[in-house]
């Protein structure tokens, strides 16, 4: 049973228009969980590289 | 931790080469260009309408979600196998990454649930499976959280992080075993035409931004590493307390 499930038609489908809310809401979650992620990542790095260089001035090492 | 500190340098001087200016930049622009040549391309569903653009958000999350964590499991079987600490810390970098991804595809298919089905979330194999497969990761991430002895932190990760990807040909397969509300896995036998160039260029994107981000966090947790190493072997020499 691999009939297309999704079909292109000539109109504006069954759904009807006003559910552009609900295509806007799922870009927009997305582009906040990629931006919100991108933050989170830059932001760990940056803890991340404060802590090597203080253990490396307090310790050692060869890093 | 049984670990020297040559070890220690070698994972940090062998962990990739840091990929952030270009995949990222890379991976953001196909996303926008990508996102809007479906938004433009594709012409109404006969009977979502356009709502079916909601695919091409929901579906490559899921698809990389799922590369994510079979990175886990392969990960995962290497540390087991070989016991590198750069294994653990790959696997567990996927798993962050595979989490958000999965955690994305739950939110983005409640979105086009809601004014489809009719109801924002329902209990049918494919929801319920992929539910199962954010849960043991998020627990796969907040056991790492509680354990802080490295190696036993690292095994019972991995044992998780294979217990986990085990889901996951369940959650892809359960639209078949179990026909209910989800629709078929999106294939080009199961879309038409115009739809499946807008979703594969959508999921290289997504893909790219996933690449990105794996490699970004793993040469974070490299970074912590071998900043927690060299504490620990400073301790065990009297000099001074853990940073």
């Amino acid at each position: 049973m691999n009939w297309p499930i999704t079909q292109p038609c000539a109109g504006r489908g069954i759904v009807s228009e006003q559910n552009n809310t609900f295509i806007i809401a799922a870009f927009a979650v997305t582009w906040v969980c990629v931006i919100g992620y991108a933050v989170h990542l830059y932001r760990a790095r940056r803890v991340a590289d404060a802590r090597l260089r203080e253990a490396q001035q307090t310790f050692g090492g060869r890093t | 931790m049984g670990v020297s500190v040559d070890r220690l340098v070698a994972a940090r001087v062998t962990a990739p080469r840091d990929p952030t200016p270009w995949i990222g930049v890379l991976g953001i622009v196909v996303l926008v260009a990508a996102q809007v040549y479906g938004v433009i391309s594709s012409p109404p569903d006969r009977d979502m309408g356009h709502l079916q653009k909601i695919m091409y958000v929901h579906v490559p999350a899921a698809w990389n979600a799922m590369l994510a964590f079979l990175v886990v499991a392969l990960a995962s079987l290497r540390y087991l196998w070989k016991g590198r600490p750069a294994d653990d810390l790959l696997a567990a970098s996927a798993a962050e990454v595979g989490a958000l991804l999965t955690g994305l595809t739950l939110a983005l298919g409640m979105i086009w649930g809601k004014p489809t089905w009719g109801v924002w979330w329902t209990w049918e194999p494919r929801l319920t499976s992929t539910a199962v497969l954010f849960f043991m990761f998020v627990a796969y991430l907040i056991l790492r959280s509680f354990v802080d002895d490295f190696e036993r932190r690292a095994q019972w990760s991995a044992v998780v992080g294979l217990l986990g990807a085990l889901n996951v040909p369940i959650v892809y397969m359960s639209v078949r075993w179990w026909r209910t509300l989800h629709q078929l896995q999106s294939s080009p036998m199961t879309l038409d035409s115009s739809y499946t160039w807008p979703l594969r260029v959508n999921a290289v994107a997504v893909m790219l931004l996933m690449a990105f981000a794996i490699v970004h966090r793993y040469r974070t947790a490299v970074t912590e590493y071998t900043a927690d190493e060299l504490a620990d072997h400073a301790a065990l020499r009297g000099e001074g307390n853990r940073v």
